[in-house]
């Protein structure tokens, strides 16, 4: 119904610049969503794809494990991203956001034009990763419509917010950047000099002015492929860029995927649907297409899958911000958060699910990347631990019953052996640090 | 009591998959190392004998006894020179990307050394404890496996310049490519094409600051307590009066990463006690 008179057929507003510390601290909260889910997109894509399907030959074998590796190497990227947002939200003295809501979400969503969905590699996918990484072909500064046409857009709006309220002769120039010594995760915390690339990303500590753009323009550099801003940043100079954006690399997956032929094309897709489920949601898009698993195993095994990815993004929500954890927390978190979490237990249960059937006679399983509920920033350190020891018993107990189990891929065993060690290593070390 | 140090080196083959790839990856997607089409899975298994799926323009296998010292006296006509040095048990290094031990200063586990020349054979193993020989590193207290972390990582061109006659690590992966690339021109097989393919586009990321040329200088430096029953087939009595009762001190240096030929060059010394 439209009311006469109040405005129904009037075009929608366009995005307002960012001119206060929580237009900022929105738009950026918004960008850190946006960047997470869309590394689920790449990671998903890249889990539908199989390599060493038998019906490839061996060009095509390595084609598709191209195809893998580039989403990889994307998704790292966009983990990057997700990162850099936090330490700019960090320097501007807010906390970080590693929620976000469950896939697959509307287009303008985040008032991007784009739809946000867990899509199997393909021509779909392509075409949606295509459009989020399209380049800004506007001038610098330009104004933004009603929606944003691409992510580029997005970091246009934020960088023009920061020489707005950043420029030493604004008034908010002076405390802006709330504090330099606010915890942040930049290269120095994984050992890697400032600017140098490590699993082709980088981390930015973000103290100044300077620093946020160059932050800002990584991204950009990273994503879209706007070389000539990052070139600008002498902090940047050491960065042996990947001449490559995710633009290109996206466009020339595509390009390889239309030269594969019909039957290699389906040789190297798993049976993998679009946006899976282990249980239904209330708060996605109600007109996409979604796959509701129903074999018990993909259900116990998808939400073990998610438990430790949970748990990961709780771990990292500690690593950023003042809170009360020690410094030997921090290295604790980052010690079982990135390498062993990431990938000796979520990557791992991302393969293994494609091993399981989804229960509706057509489809494998797949990693979800549901969250059951926000991700909250635990402030206590003595209950945060409690939980945590809690929260890896339960991933404990659960691998290792379902890896029990008549008829599941025999890494689970691997897996739940990893879990295991890593929750007894969790209790000593919270029982070594009251 | 007099003391024999046979110093060896050689080249072993370490088919693993890299970070950020999980340990037990079998192709190879996300780290810098692959099982390329025709070869067998990935296995993380260090050999320092019959490779599994050589490369071609890759260094030989093999580890060897180069010298022979007794109490610090070198013996050029010892007939330990030249005995084949293994380690057996199918000896892994033990990250597990971290769940376990972190990279770099991982153990490697199980410690299994023999000699072998001819009808002469001397095994014997490092346990994590003795007395639990069938510790693994997810079963071994915590301490007991902190003893198993790398004594030091360092980068080093001394092991390169010893093991490629140069400390140019550029150069040599780039005559690796140059070779490869002739090698393509002319190759027919398909298998053999993909192969060539994916060592190629690896070769040609040439950037020193990358993990696959720096690693080339990368030195993890391990020490052994050989403590196990010693396993001696002597028929010469090259080790009379070897003190069996003795642990068996040995120490490891590898290094010189080829990535591409999934191989690495390392140099160690093990002292042997006689009466």
């Amino acid at each position: 119904m439209q009311v006469a008179g109040l405005g129904a057929h009037h075009a929608p507003p366009p995005i307002a610049p960012i001119r206060t510390r929580e237009d900022l601290i929105d738009a950026l909260g918004r960008a850190a969503e946006l960047e997470h889910a869309i590394m689920c997109q790449y990671l998903y894509a890249a889990f539908s794809l199989d390599h060493t399907a038998p019906d490839l030959g061996p060009e095509d074998s390595e084609t598709v494990r191209g195809f893998i590796m580039g989403c990889l190497l994307i998704a790292r990227q966009e983990m990057e991203h997700l990162g850099l947002v936090s330490n700019l939200l960090v320097a501007i003295g807010a906390p970080p956001n590693f929620d976000r809501p469950n896939l697959p979400l509307p287009p303008r969503f985040y008032q991007v034009e784009a739809p946000l969905a867990l899509l199997p590699f393909g021509d779909d996918f392509l075409a949606l990763a295509a459009q989020l990484e399209l380049p800004c072909d506007q001038p610098t500064g330009h104004p933004i419509g009603p929606y944003y046409a691409s992510i580029a857009e997005v970091y246009e709006r934020l960088r023009e917010g920061f020489v707005t309220l950043g420029n030493p002769d604004a008034p908010t120039a002076a405390t802006l950047f709330l504090g330099p010594d606010a915890p942040q995760l930049d290269n120095a915390a994984f050992g890697a000099a400032p600017g140098q690339l490590w699993y082709d990303i980088t981390l930015l500590r973000v103290t100044d002015l300077a620093s946020a753009l160059a932050t800002i323009d990584l991204i950009r550099v990273q994503g879209e492929g706007a070389t000539p801003m990052v070139l600008a940043h002498p902090v940047l100079l050491g960065v042996k860029l990947d001449t490559t954006s995710h633009y290109a690399r996206v466009l020339a997956m595509q390009t390889a995927w239309d030269a594969l032929s019909s039957s290699a094309r389906a040789a190297a897709l798993r049976p993998v649907p679009a946006n899976p489920q282990s249980y239904p949601h209330g708060d996605i898009d109600p007109a996409a297409t979604v796959c509701l698993f129903r074999d018990p195993r993909a259900v116990a095994l998808a939400t073990l899958g998610v438990r430790a990815y949970e748990l990961m993004l709780l771990m990292l929500t500690r690593q950023y911000g003042a809170s009360d954890a020690t410094a030997d927390d921090l290295v604790m978190y980052q010690s079982i958060a990135f390498f062993p979490l990431m990938t000796a237990v979520v990557r791992p249960v991302s393969e293994l699910l494609v091993q399981l059937p989804a229960g509706d006679g057509v489809h494998v399983a797949a990693f979800t990347f549901e969250l059951d509920g926000p991700i909250r920033a635990y402030r206590d350190r003595t209950s945060f631990h409690v939980q945590l020891v809690e929260r890896f018993q339960h991933l404990a107990d659960g691998f290792a019953a379902l890896a029990a189990e008549p008829d599941v891929p025999p890494r689970l065993g691997f897996v739940a052996t990893n879990v295991a060690y890593l929750t007894e290593r969790m209790r000593a070390y919270v029982a070594a640090h009251p | 009591m007099s003391v024999i140090v046979c110093s060896f080196a050689g080249w072993i083959q370490i088919r693993l998959a890299t970070n950020p790839d999980p340990p037990d990856e079998p192709r190879g997607i996300s780290g810098y190392t692959f099982a390329l089409p025709g070869e067998p899975d990935l296995d993380r298994l260090l050999r320092t004998s019959d490779p599994v799926a050589p490369r071609s323009h890759g260094p030989l296998i093999g580890v060897a006894v180069r010298a022979v010292t007794v109490d610090g006296v070198a013996v050029p006509g010892h007939p330990l020179v030249g005995a084949r040095v293994e380690l057996r048990s199918a000896p892994i290094f033990e990250s597990v990307n971290d769940v376990v031990m972190a990279a770099g200063v991982e153990a490697l586990e199980p410690f299994d050394l023999e000699l072998v020349h001819g009808d002469f054979r001397l095994r014997r193993r490092d346990y994590l404890d003795p007395a639990q020989p069938d510790l693994t590193v997810y079963t071994a207290p915590p301490a007991l496996l902190a003893a198993r972390r790398t004594a030091d990582v360092t980068l080093s061109n001394t092991l390169l310049q010893e093991a490629i006659g140069s400390t140019d690590a550029v150069g040599y992966r780039a005559a690796r490519l140059a070779q490869l690339r002739a090698d393509l021109a002319h190759t027919k097989d398909p298998y053999a094409r993909a192969a060539l393919g994916r060592r190629i586009s690896e070769l040609e990321i040439t950037d020193p600051d990358d993990r696959r040329t720096m690693s080339m200088t990368f030195v993890e430096t391990r020490h052994y307590t050989l403590n196990g029953p010693v396993d001696l087939v002597d028929p010469a009595g090259w080790l009379a009066g070897l003190a069996t009762y003795q642990t068996f001190a040995c120490d490891l240096a590898t290094g010189v990463w080829d990535a591409d030929a999934l191989s690495a060059y390392t140099v160690g010394t093990l002292a042997l006690p006689t009466l």
